[in-house]
């Protein structure tokens, strides 16, 4: 598995394509910064933090789904890892270590470029606002793992690169959270089981930064969200057993 | 004798009702160049496939260098290409260095050991800009990393021009015969894979029709007898039951024997005999394309 971790690490520093995304992200993020004449302040991070990461998980998770799922379909390189002998279940926990290696980087990254662009204008941030930085790119990091961990399940259960994107923009935008809300609100399933929303991944994830706010570890949603990248994964084998691949 | 590297036996393929293999039993040894001939969709892609892994065979067995457990283990001694997988923005060397990390291949000497063989050396672009031919040679490179002692190649000469089919079939004898690599080829293209195989096998909707080595296929396609008379299917019923011989017949509605061609007389007096009306008996050559189409045609009859 390390070798094939390697192997990824290799393959994905060497797209250009990845560097020039992220650089582009960052200079409009910079732009907005530098434009902004008004009410900035050293606090303004904070604010910032809230809005930017909100759309981190479609707009830096989506990317990195795609380069590190998708871009093993569109190669069929998942053949070539099969036919080497690897074994599907060393495939999806590779992936699952890759995407929480590389959603770690990158959201370390983000959060120390906001940290530099703020310093750059001279509003050097508190370490309270650092913090609050800090925990919504982990809250971001944490829906994007298990979001992309989910969307596993059809990357290898449909082995179509349209249909793993289209799934995952679906639940990073909260399009698919939304359904089970609506679905969950029904009277026959709410007075069967009621509060189901509330073991909802989003709301798990919510759950385990407030416990990091306040220096603690919730350990019933750790533990959710475990059992979530769990079951996506134990679903990925699966599926990707059952599913012939396609060359 | 040699060492079997690949055995399969009775293995089968079906999706719903169609079998794409059909019961194919194979022997791949040692030092062998085996061509596996079959026409478009007659279920050779299939038959790799079901060997690396990439399809679950519905039966039968397969064994890789004498072992039919831990596959996966075995698998890594064989080098393949099935459609040549890269990443497309990669170029050449860098496609080579992503496989020698996931092979756990020393990539040092390697990659231009096999960029040399395959004239891919000092290629910076990536793989999306290449022309198929240039694809299939750097599928063959990924196939050749780490010097696997077995090789599976499906259609490599598929989109190559003359000269990139002559270096093909140069690497492939090459690996053969200085390093003792042994290939099954696939293609369609029977002509060339005459040239470089060793061994045959011809595979028709999914069985495999028949396995022979290169002298006997020479003798086979060497000569043959050809009957044209009144009723063909009353003379090879009559022929085997008299001698034997089990004959087939062309599309053109002519009877071929593949034994006892050097014995026309004996064929010809013993038809006449029965009250067969001959209009024609004579010894002929058959190409190995004649005769794939020929063992193909009876296989239906």
């Amino acid at each position: 598995m390390l070798r094939y971790i390697h192997a990824e690490l290799y393959r994905v520093f060497r797209k250009k394509s990845f560097y020039i995304y992220f650089g582009a992200l960052a200079l409009l993020y910079g732009f907005f910064v530098l434009i902004r004449t008004n009410g900035i302040g050293a606090e303004s991070i904070t604010n910032d933090a809230t809005q930017v990461f909100a759309y981190m998980p479609v707009l830096v998770g989506g990317y990195l789904f795609a380069v590190l799922y998708c871009d093993d379909l569109r190669s069929k390189n998942l053949a070539t890892l099969i036919g080497y002998g690897m074994q599907k279940t060393t495939i999806v926990l590779a992936k699952l270590v890759l995407s929480v290696l590389l959603n770690g980087l990158i959201f370390t990254l983000i959060s120390l470029f906001m940290f530099a662009l703020y310093s750059l204008i001279g509003y050097i941030p508190s370490a309270p606002a650092v913090n609050e930085v800090f925990l919504h790119a982990l809250k971001a990091a944490l829906l994007v793992i298990v979001y992309a961990a989910i969307t596993g399940v059809v990357v290898y259960g449909m082995q179509r690169s349209t249909f793993a994107v289209v799934f995952y923009i679906l639940l990073s935008l909260g399009v698919i959270g939304q359904l089970m809300m609506a679905v969950f609100g029904w009277d026959v399933i709410s007075s069967f089981a009621p509060n189901l929303s509330n073991h909802l991944v989003s709301n798990i994830v919510v759950n385990l930064t407030i416990g990091a706010t306040d220096g603690a570890v919730s350990w019933p949603s750790l533990i959710e969200y475990g059992a979530y990248i769990a079951g996506a994964c134990a679903l990925s084998v699966v599926a990707f057993r059952r599913k012939e691949l396609e060359f | 004798m040699a060492e079997i590297l690949l055995q399969t036996c009775d293995l089968t393929k079906k999706y719903g009702d169609f079998s794409a293999l059909d019961k194919v039993s194979l022997t791949l040894k040692c030092g062998d160049i085996y061509g596996l001939i079959g026409r478009n969709g007659a279920g050779k892609t299939t038959f790799f496939k079901c060997v690396m892994g990439l399809a679950k065979p519905s039966g039968g067995s397969i064994a890789i260098t004498g072992t039919s457990s831990r596959l996966g283990d075995a698998r890594r001694r064989i080098g393949f290409m099935i459609n040549p997988a890269f990443f497309p923005y990669l170029n050449p060397r860098e496609n080579l260095k992503y496989l020698c990390r996931v092979k756990h291949v020393q990539p040092k000497g390697e990659i231009e050991r096999l960029l040399k063989l395959v004239q891919l050396e000092g290629v910076k672009k990536p793989f999306k800009t290449f022309s198929l031919g240039m694809k299939q040679r750097l599928g063959l490179a990924g196939a050749l990393l780490g010097r696997p002692p077995i090789i599976v190649l499906d259609e490599p000469i598929n989109g190559l021009d003359p000269q990139g089919i002559a270096d093909m079939r140069g690497v492939i004898q090459r690996e053969n015969q200085t390093k003792g690599t042994t290939f099954i080829v696939s293609s369609h293209i029977l002509s060339e894979l005459d040239l470089v195989a060793t061994r045959f096998g011809f595979i028709e909707h999914g069985r495999l029709l028949q396995e022979l080595d290169h002298t006997d296929l020479h003798e086979r396609t060497r000569k043959s007898l050809v009957i044209e008379t009144n009723d063909v299917y009353g003379a090879r019923e009559f022929l085997q039951g008299r001698f034997g011989v089990v004959g087939s017949i062309t599309g053109e509605g002519r009877l071929l024997l593949e034994s006892h061609f050097d014995q026309p007389q004996v064929i010809a007096r013993a038809l006449f005999e029965a009250g067969f009306e001959l209009s024609r008996l004579a010894p002929q050559e058959t190409t190995l394309e004649e005769y794939f189409m020929r063992l193909v045609g009876s296989s239906h009859a």
